[in-house]
């Protein structure tokens, strides 16, 4: 093993100096018995006080942990143990139990899949923006396969009924625009979710969610039939172009397919060539997609200037990793999803582990920022959010609304219940903000307060 | 060529169209013509007005996106000159991120009072959760509002759809209002919000304390009931005899709750009206009957009831708790509120205790002199009375000497969680000595190896968390954490060191920089 930890980096894993101190008592062989490591996981038996042995797994890449102690303390004192006796050399390698197999394989395809070099079952796969309605659906979209011949027939399947759904779309957005947005029909919710399902059925969710988005606007407030237009408009750009993808440049082509629901595999983005930064975690936002929690993380690259946007999910009542968090910097290598725009990425290899982003990333002009959003928009028009760090004071608009000032101007900020928290930071000084360009404006995410980073919540 | 149309006339003219209709409206026909002709040209579709229109849309929408310039700036806040404090370090500004969202959230108290004990400025970052937290613990917000200090009234005012008061109360120690001129301090008493003419009145009792009342005479007839308690609360500060006539005036308010406020200061006064009532009423109840053949002397006493209106009047509560008569009910409220000075004209206090605890309702006059013993700081009586009972309010009330002979008394396994036992060590003075430090050590390792805790005694376990002195937390927890216990109890015990590690961190981190 190369990348044995020190014994204070497993002492670092400790969620209290109790369960550290409780750990080193635990960490001698004679206390152990069928341990064994390889290159992802460290397992064995405790024999403790109580009469069943506790049985502990950790996965060193998540880093995770299962330990069949009654402790709440995550990690325990024995998960903690066991690395502690593998960090001084006393596990040897060995070949996974079933139990231990099957627990790291659920892990790995849980968390962000840094090891993708492990031969494991094809992963239900996630279309860029959006998860898909429901884990079925999800599944079905899932695995392209492309090895098999069943599984090419499949997705000649799935490419006519996409095809058909997109069309049928478009028939029902120009037909609204024939009739006018003021019709009582284009008010109403279960017009909207119709159409959506209908999408589903086409197996094309991301576009079904996208549809589902639009129907929040509808009703919302003075002029917004305008707001409801500009999006319906993007639906068509995507229905038009995603019904004759080959007549568009390669890249395009992808970022066509990913806003319509097709998938890409993670091992062929973990097969890509990464980019290896110190990636400041600059932001995070949850949104509710459906009945599924989406948590996108915006990474900014310290050296490359390059973003990484890291997607994970949740349905109800599941929590979301908490990896990485905001405010810290990680060393890793990054690879990124094809398209014209390439933002959305997995972390491959982690060379060091995360740190306390002391100095934060480089902030940008508010001019700069918009020109930046403008240049992505312009790559890809139905673009949702793009992500910026601008240094600003929050002023008030000369309308209603926040905007976060320069001397270049003012950037319009969407409402939100991160003001008094943004402008408690400030103190009416200038602040360093990470957030998302939205429709309605630049969202804040996140702030600099000294040398950290606060969530703006 | 014709003249340039700008993209935001082109995009109401689509926006007209898309809401009527095509059908009505007709198609778009040709690309308005405009510096976006070019980027129009090839959507123009004559087939189909609808899906033209929405070409156009989407080329005319992305490109206003991407050509967004930044926008005018409205009037810009006056920024905050006065900072005056020092930045909160990072890992206590992140520690209190952790308390906030839940871990060990009862040690809040304990580390915004760290924070004002250094002159930190609480990080702002969680200003907002903090004041949120007042809401539902408005006991807190004394606390936050010194720990915040000046960033707290002019957020207030930078963002008044907060409703966080108004910025005067904020100020430390009323220091803005003292730099206000006359005029200005007029203004604010005659047109000020309540919580403005609270700051102004708690203000002149620091220093004009006749004047805050004549205002307060002159006010309260016309305020609401609820205003009306609030700004006679102000008397608590510099609170004297001068106060009183105001206060028995107000106990013939028609509010219940500037009766109950007037009630709360008169009891913090050590000799009024009101004491000699209850003084008065308390000697009515009580006679000392000499002993006939034992020659031991008894007490006699004539229970009242129903109360009188002048008993009510006085805030003697006539609602007595099930199974207690409103006799003794009432019996308990008067003596705990007599002066126990009042009493030596009956015996000398160790006979009196001696009567009392010989006598059937004992406990109930134990425990009403215990009350009077604690708010009246009687040593004397707290030490004449702890024979009798340990009752944990009489811990205050004890002298040095007394309190460090309870605290060794009490640092024993079975002793130690009880609510006297916590009660005296959070008295006992500063710092341990090596005696007590050690013994307590002892008896928290002695009530987990005898079994004396389980997951019952978890709020006992944390409330002694809370009040050990810092230097102990550590030893204690380093103590526990070798002793092999069986679960439930190792959960306890873990939880339990997790409140005193963390604990521990918590102090170190905001401990002066001299010290480390």
């Amino acid at each position: 093993m190369t990348d044995r930890w020190s014994t204070a980096e497993v002492l670092a894993l400790a969620p209290d100096a109790a369960v550290g101190l409780a750990a080193h008592g635990l960490a001698t062989p004679s206390a152990w018995s069928d341990v064994g490591c390889d290159d992802i996981g460290v397992w064995g038996l405790y024999r403790g006080t109580s009469a069943e042995p506790y049985d502990v797994v950790v996965d060193r890449i998540g880093p995770a942990w299962r330990c069949s102690c009654p402790s709440r303390k995550i990690p325990c004192k024995h998960a903690v143990g066991l690395l502690l006796l593998w960090a001084e050399g006393n596990v040897p390698s060995a070949v996974r139990p079933a139990n231990v197999r099957a627990w790291l394989a659920a892990q790995q395809r849980r968390a962000a899949p840094s090891s993708g070099r492990e031969a494991e079952p094809e992963l239900p796969l996630v279309p860029a923006e959006a998860p898909g309605p429901a884990p079925a659906t999800r599944e079905e979209v899932g695995g392209p396969a492309p090895r098999e011949r069943a599984g090419d027939r499949r997705a000649d399947d799935r490419a006519s009924r996409v095809r058909a759904g997109l069309a049928e779309l478009d028939l029902w957005l120009t037909d609204q625009v024939r009739r006018g947005l003021t019709s009582a029909e284009l008010a109403r919710a279960d017009t909207w979710e119709g159409v959506a399902s209908r999408l589903v059925d086409a197996q094309a969710p991301a576009l079904a969610n996208r549809v589902r988005r639009v129907a929040e606007l509808v009703g919302g407030g003075v002029g917004w039939q305008e707001r409801v237009l500009a999006e319906m408009a993007g639906l068509h750009a995507l229905a038009v172009a995603g019904a004759a993808p080959s007549r568009l440049d390669d890249d395009l082509a992808v970022s066509v397919r990913t806003a319509v629901g097709w998938a890409v595999s993670k091992e062929e983005v973990l097969a890509g060539t990464p980019v290896t930064d110190d990636w400041h975690v600059v932001a995070r936002s949850d949104t509710d997609e459906h009945r599924i929690i989406v948590r996108r993380t915006w990474l900014l690259g310290r050296r490359t200037g390059r973003w990484g946007l890291l997607l994970s999910f949740a349905a109800f009542g599941q929590s979301l990793a908490g990896f990485p968090a905001v405010g810290t910097l990680l060393h890793a290598d990054l690879h990124h999803f094809p398209g014209r725009l390439p933002i959305r990425a997995l972390v491959g290899r982690q060379h060091e582990p995360a740190v306390a982003d002391v100095d934060g990333p480089a902030a940008s002009s508010v001019a700069a920022t918009l020109a930046d959003h403008g240049w992505a928009v312009a790559q890809e028009p139905w673009l949702e959010r793009w992500p910026g760090v601008v240094r600003g004071t929050p002023a008030r608009a000369t309308g209603p609304g926040w905007v976060l000032a320069d001397e270049s101007g003012g950037l319009a900020l969407a409402p939100g219940a991160y003001l008094p928290t943004l402008l408690a930071v400030s103190g009416g000084g200038p602040v360093v903000v990470a957030g998302e360009h939205r429709a309605n404006g630049f969202a804040p995410l996140a702030v600099r307060v000294e040398d950290r980073a606060a969530v703006l919540a | 060529m014709n003249a340039p149309v700008s993209l935001g006339a082109a995009w109401a003219e689509l926006v007209s169209t898309a809401l009527l209709g095509t059908d009505r409206r007709g198609a778009p026909g040709r690309p308005a013509p405009s510096a976006g002709a070019d980027l129009l040209a090839p959507f123009a579709r004559a087939i189909d007005p609808a899906g033209s229109l929405l070409d156009q849309v989407s080329a005319v929408h992305a490109a206003r996106r991407a050509g967004a310039r930044p926008a005018a700036v409205g009037p810009r806040l006056c920024p905050l000159t006065v900072w005056a404090r020092v930045p909160c370090p990072t890992p206590a500004a992140r520690r209190l991120g952790v308390v906030l969202a839940g871990r060990h959230g009862d040690l809040l108290p304990e580390l915004l009072a760290l924070l004002v004990h250094r002159g930190l400025a609480v990080p702002p970052e969680h200003l907002c959760a903090l004041m949120d937290r007042t809401r539902a613990e408005p006991g807190l917000q004394a606390l936050v509002v010194q720990a915040a200090g000046p960033v707290l009234p002019w957020l207030a005012d930078a963002l008044p759809q907060l409703g966080w008061s108004s910025p005067s109360v904020f100020v430390d120690g009323g220091r803005d209002i003292a730099a206000l001129d006359v005029a200005r301090r007029e203004e604010l008493w005659s047109h000020g919000s309540v919580t403005d003419r609270l700051a102004l009145l708690r203000h002149l009792r620091a220093v004009e304390p006749a004047d805050a009342r004549a205002r307060l005479v002159q006010t309260l007839g016309s305020e609401r009931a609820e205003h009306r308690a609030v700004l006679l609360g102000a008397l608590g500060q510099g609170l004297g005899p001068d106060d009183e006539p105001l206060l028995e005036r107000a106990l013939d308010d028609r509010s219940a709750v500037v009766r109950a406020t007037a009630v709360g200061l008169l009891r913090r006064l050590d000799q009024s009206q009101w004491t000699d009532r209850m003084a008065a009423r308390a000697r009515a109840m009580v006679r000392v009957e000499p002993g006939v053949g034992d020659g031991v002397d008894r007490l006699d006493i004539t229970l009242v009831a129903p109360l009188p209106a002048a008993w009510e009047r006085d805030g003697i509560d006539a609602a007595a708790p099930r199974g207690v008569s409103i006799g003794v009910h009432a019996l308990r409220q008067v003596f705990a509120a007599t002066p126990l000075a009042a009493w030596t004209a009956l015996a000398d206090p160790p006979t009196l205790v001696a009567m009392a605890s010989a006598h059937e309702l004992g406990p109930v006059l134990i425990a009403a002199w215990a009350e009077a013993a604690a708010s009246q700081r009687d040593a004397r009586w707290a030490r004449l009375l702890l024979e009798e009972a340990e009752i944990p309010a009489l811990a205050a009330a004890l002298d040095e000497e007394a309190l460090s002979a309870a605290a060794a008394r009490v640092a024993r396994p079975e002793q130690l969680l009880t609510p006297f036992g916590l009660a005296v060590l959070g008295a006992a003075p500063r710092p341990w000595p090596q005696e007590l430090a050690h013994a307590v050590t002892a008896a928290v390792v002695g009530a987990f190896i005898e079994r004396r805790v389980g997951r019952h005694s978890a709020p006992l376990l944390r409330r002694m968390g809370r009040l050990l002195p810092p230097e102990q937390l550590e030893p204690i927890a380093e103590e526990l954490s070798m002793l092999g216990l069986p679960p439930p109890l190792d959960g306890v015990r873990d939880e339990l060191c997790d409140l005193l590690v963390f604990r521990a961190a918590m102090v170190r981190e905001l401990a002066p920089a001299e010290a480390t």
